[in-house]
């Protein structure tokens, strides 16, 4: 390797002349790399550096020689010193050498179970870091610190660089009791109802089953009078079931407006590298009139290599035309039952059905549908009071 | 029998090494395959099988087969090959 970075020359002498031309060479104190005969000629490596030298002390001495070959790395500039782009080459590979593995070409997250990889990674993103990031210039403990300030979702971070890797290691805050024991409550009504049942945790019973209540009354009490402590305040709670009645009206209009696809799908593709896009679209129009946008991100792979950060978006709009759309009794019924039973299901979620009677008609151009609904349901309800 | 030189006499009786004190050349030799002399001013002969070389007061041969020489500084060489002799005559 040295031998190819340093410069070499040779000097070539006549035979006769070898013994005088060293026999010079010791006496300037000069040093050579190797002596070589050949065809009656002798050949004398030089390091290039040493050349003014030798010509200043063999013209002295009047000894005739030529140069020869050229070696090293030096010599192979010169001879391909047209050849810009080669250079340009060679420039470029170690510069993007080495500002690679300056740069975080991965991010791995873990510890997370509420937010998705990506979320997080938006996050990051928010405080200023993303793939790309100069290595260097990361400060640690201010990422830390914005990311945990920018987000109540994380209570703990730590962000650490394996070569040109990022380990992002998470603690999402733990969903807190949202009641606080040390307020004072009351247990209200949430509907109008009748009192199936009352389970009283902490506070007064005010209600008991078999109770006709209305949207608001007191169920139980914070206040609790007793003769040896006096008057003191809790926080109430407890579980109410009663039974309540609700009404779902279903209303399908015979003509309306609807959307519908033309059928026309227009692309758009983007890429990232790093966190810089390049649009490779041709057309700039803006699609979001009237037209539906389904965006995908997938990364690419090259040669095999899945893992590098380069991904490819490809944005889809539909597009469609609002119409105005006459539908037949039938229809409209059909389309009803099918929007009473998604009512239904969400008046549902938390309650039991005893009983439901639905009745259809049309009136003005339009299918109803009336729903009543008798279930069994928590009706308490927690409301904060405060005491001077 | 040797002339003594002043720098010999000095050297036996306060017992210091001669090269330090004299110029007479200084040769090492390893195996058989490379010698190094210090104290040399010139080259008499140059050949594959054969060197001469100089020193102030002594002529070193050094005799062998393809037999070549790097030199230093400050007239000191290296010399490479098989080495089957050496020779010092006196000027």
């Amino acid at each position: 390797m040295k031998r190819f970075l340093y410069s070499k020359i040779e000097i070539i002498v006549s035979k006769k002349k070898k013994v005088l031309a060293l026999d010079i060479i010791l006496k300037n104190n000069l040093t050579y790399v190797k002596v070589l005969e050949k065809d009656e000629k002798t050949f004398i490596l030089i390091y290039a550096k040493h050349y003014n030298q030798y010509k200043s002390v063999f013209e002295k001495y009047d000894i005739e020689y030529t140069t020869g070959k050229e070696y090293g790395l030096f010599y192979h500039f010169k001879k391909n010193k047209h050849r810009v782009g080669l250079f340009i080459g060679v420039f470029l590979f170690v510069l993007l050498s080495y500002f690679s593995s300056k740069l975080v070409w991965r991010i791995n997250i873990s510890g997370n179970e509420k937010f998705s990889d990506e979320e997080i990674e938006e996050i990051l993103y928010n405080a200023g870091f993303s793939l790309g990031e100069y290595i260097p210039n990361i400060d640690y403990d201010e990422l830390h610190n914005k990311v945990l300030l920018q987000s109540n979702e994380i209570s703990w971070i730590s962000i650490n660089i394996n070569g040109t890797v990022a380990n992002v290691e998470v603690k999402e805050t733990l969903k807190e009791d949202n009641k606080d024991k040390s307020q004072y409550t009351n247990v209200i009504s949430k509907y109008d109802g009748y009192i199936s049942s009352v389970n009283v945790i902490n506070g007064e019973k005010v209600v008991s089953a078999g109770n006709i209540v209305k949207k608001g009354d007191l169920l139980i009490s914070g206040v609790i009078n007793s003769q040896s402590e006096g008057v003191r305040f809790v926080h109430a709670e407890g579980d109410v079931r009663a039974y309540v009645n609700k009404e779902i009206l279903i209303e399908i209009p015979l003509v309306s407006n609807e959307k519908q696809y033309t059928g026309k799908v227009y692309e758009e593709k983007k890429y990232k590298l790093f966190s810089k896009y390049i649009n490779f679209s041709l057309k700039n129009s803006n699609y979001n009139d009237f037209c539906d946008k389904i965006e995908k991100t997938e990364p690419v792979s090259i040669l095999g290599f899945n893992n590098l950060p380069f991904k490819k978006t490809t944005t889809k709009y539909y597009e469609y035309q609002i119409k105005e759309v006459t539908r037949t009794k039938e229809e409209a019924v059909e389309l009803a039952f099918v929007e009473l039973n998604k009512e239904l299901d969400q008046a549902l979620k938390t309650a039991e059905l005893v009983s439901k009677t639905v009745n259809t008609y049309y009136k003005n151009r339009c299918v109803y549908i009336e729903c009543d609904i008798y279930c069994l349901e928590t009706i308490s309800e927690e409301v904060q009071f405060f005491v001077d | 029998m040797q002339k003594k030189t002043m720098g010999k006499i000095i050297s036996e009786v306060f017992d210091i090494p001669l090269e330090g004190i004299s110029n007479v050349p200084c040769a090492e030799l390893i195996g058989n395959t490379m010698l190094n002399i210090d104290g040399c001013i010139g080259i008499k002969k140059y050949e594959c099988d054969e060197i001469i070389i100089r020193t102030k007061s002594y002529l070193l041969k050094v005799k062998g087969e393809k037999l070549s020489m790097l030199t230093f500084s400050q007239g000191r060489v290296s010399i490479r090959g098989a080495i089957s002799a050496y020779l010092i005559e006196e000027i």
